[in-house]
């Protein structure tokens, strides 16, 4: 999905556009600016949605409340008040796998959410499952180990079943091996 | 629980001991800077020696004539804040003894990575190429390909600092904070450093009382520092300091002009194959590690000398940047609530905001700029990465306490959108199509 031309609109900050406005995430926009819950669920949406298999090109941190990237939340102040449709002109088309795979995860995240609190909840703990198990240092060396983890870390908002069933939603929908 | 004084002082002598210093170096500064023999010789590697010659501060010296410091200076610096933190950590025995070794390499290295002119090449390199062409990427590429990684794992696990520096390490939790967050050694380096130099009196602030006034949460897993109550003068000066320095330097407007410039000649001899882009400077640095040593400031000058003859935009800029004769502003959005009109949002969006004014203007699109700063962040409300102070009622963002003269700036926080141009004559064009429009809009 990456631009095929040169402008100064930086490429990160078009792709976001583009894929937001591909999977109707625009409404995670709306009250950004003043709103941390909204800002978490554009890090962590996002986040999934590049470990889906887009091309977005963010690196991310490992937090507390989970991965986090300060130039996407950049990006993400950069656009406000833009439609992003505006911004679909010359990008390829987005892979067959990241059109399977992250709209799954987010029905998922809908179904399980019963308010939008909720959704940012489930969206932090299967952000943060994911980055603990594939990208963190050191690497957990079995399942307990990285789950135990993040239960002694978030344990205070976070039950270990709720942190098991993440787990175990990565795997089943080939976000985790 | 925290040790007793004397157990304190024991643990602190038995550091000292176990690292061994062998040398000083002398701050402008912080003064008298203790490193290890080890550290020496990473030091003094041909790759970490290229620092003295990238400027810390890009091009503000073609408006803060003084401010000539180096990416070299700033890293001993944050390696000496990261030390008198750590130190105090183990006095409450929240760090062992490894980790300060640790944490001392990974300030020391932070900046390993940096491009010549620092943020501002880095600025045109991630514009082509996302987030991979960030300077600690490049530093972790470097400390992988080169020997200086060799002289890293000869003082501690390679792995761990190359973790550290991508922001992967996962324990303990708080090396995240010191790290990478508003109040991580880096900032209280820098921000004290760039004043010096800059002449800027405003960053001034007083980093022995801030750090003095520093404790991690008392969380059974500590993941934040928290400024004690005493420390709210000290860190309201730090942050007051931060948010002058913004408006007073980083984001000058003569200082972003040049920049500007700069980022416009690089990105063109880039694309021309004239200037490496990121894949060529990992290819030439793993073909030979000196290469890398002798890519700096100076080199980048060279290059852009070799392009002042002829007549496309980017030769004239770089004579242009040669007699510092600057771009021109000719529109500016200071307050977060100013947007540019609906139409020229739109061409933004597609790209084709120079074109457009261009044409509505009568000034060559190739002469039309537009530099964008959606959110001047001098302190960050993500509650991983903002500041917290300890008050009677608990830890809580420093934005969010009352007596606290900080969350009333927090509330002026500024952006810095703004249109540059050629010279006089273009921007008097665009500022006449600019009135014209806004008061057509307003007509209607």
């Amino acid at each position: 999905m990456k631009p095929t031309h040169q402008g100064i609109v930086a490429v990160s900050k078009r792709n976001l556009a583009s894929y937001l406005s591909a999977f109707d995430l625009d409404h995670f926009m709306k009250g950004f600016e003043h709103d941390f819950d909204k800002r978490l669920e554009v890090q962590k949406a996002i986040y999934l949605l590049q470990e889906s298999g887009a091309d977005l090109g963010y690196h991310f941190s490992w937090y507390l409340r989970g991965p986090y990237s300060p130039t996407l939340a950049d990006d993400a102040y950069s656009l406000l008040g833009v439609q992003m449709t505006r911004f679909l002109t010359e990008t390829e088309p987005i892979p067959q796998d990241v059109m399977q795979k992250f709209p799954n995860l987010m029905r998922i995240v809908k179904r399980k959410s019963g308010t939008p609190k909720e959704e940012s909840r489930w969206l932090e703990i299967l952000s943060s499952v994911h980055f603990v198990m594939k990208h963190s240092y050191p690497r957990p060396r079995t399942e307990d180990e990285g789950i135990d983890y993040i239960a002694r870390l978030k344990g205070n908002r976070f039950s270990k079943p709720e942190i098991e069933e993440s787990y175990e939603i990565l795997r089943k929908i080939g976000f985790l091996k | 629980m925290s040790a007793s004084p004397e157990e304190a002082s024991r643990k602190i002598e038995n550091i000292r001991k176990r690292l061994n210093f062998s040398k000083k170096i002398y701050d402008n500064v912080h003064g008298y800077i203790d490193i290890t023999e080890e550290e020496r010789l990473v030091i003094d590697s041909p790759i970490f020696q290229r620092l003295r010659r990238v400027s810390h501060l890009g091009l503000a010296d073609f408006v803060y004539p003084g401010a000539t410091h180096s990416r070299f200076s700033h890293s001993i610096g944050s390696l000496h804040v990261m030390n008198k933190i750590a130190i105090s950590l183990i006095e409450d025995e929240i760090l062992e003894d490894d980790d300060v070794s640790e944490l001392r390499l990974a300030a020391l290295l932070h900046d390993v990575g940096h491009y010549p002119f620092s943020h501002v090449l880095e600025g045109t390199m991630t514009n082509i190429a996302g987030d991979s062409a960030k300077h600690e990427q490049l530093g972790v590429f470097v400390l992988k390909e080169t020997s200086l990684g060799d002289s890293v794992g000869k003082i501690c696990k390679l792995d761990n600092i190359i973790a550290i520096l991508e922001g992967k390490f996962r324990e303990p939790p708080l090396f995240q904070y010191l790290t990478s967050s508003s109040l991580d050694v880096d900032k209280i380096d820098y921000l004290q450093r760039d004043s010096v130099h800059t002449g800027v009196a405003y960053g001034a602030f007083d980093v022995n009382r801030l750090l003095s006034c520093l404790e991690p949460d008392r969380a059974e897993e500590p993941t934040l520092l928290v400024v004690t109550k005493k420390g709210q003068q000290a860190i309201e000066d730090f942050l007051l300091g931060r948010f002058h320095m913004f408006q007073s330097v980083y984001h000058h407007k003569s200082v972003v002009a040049f920049e500007l410039m700069l980022d416009r000649i690089a990105d063109t001899l880039i694309r021309n194959g004239m200037l490496e882009d990121l894949s060529r400077i990992k290819e030439s640095i793993q073909k030979d590690e000196g290469w890398f040593g002798d890519y700096d400031d100076a080199y980048v000058w060279q290059v852009f000398k070799a392009n002042k003859f002829g007549p496309s935009v980017a030769n004239q800029l770089v004579r242009k940047l040669l007699s510092r004769d600057s771009l021109k502003m000719a529109d500016e959005r200071l307050q977060l609530t100013e947007s540019l009109p609906t139409k020229m949002m739109e061409e933004l969006a597609k790209d084709t905001l120079p074109s457009w004014l261009g044409k509505q203007s009568g000034v060559e699109p190739e002469w039309i700029f537009y530099k964008e700063q959606p959110r001047v962040t001098f302190l960050e409300g993500e509650p991983d990465r903002t500041v917290y102070i300890r008050t009677e009622e608990g830890i809580k963002p420093i934005i969010e306490e009352p007596t606290s003269i900080i969350k009333k700036i927090w509330e002026s926080r500024f952006k810095a959108d703004r249109i540059y141009t050629r010279d006089n004559a273009s921007k008097a064009k665009i500022e006449a199509f600019l009135k014209k429009y806004k008061s057509a809009k307003q007509g209607k």
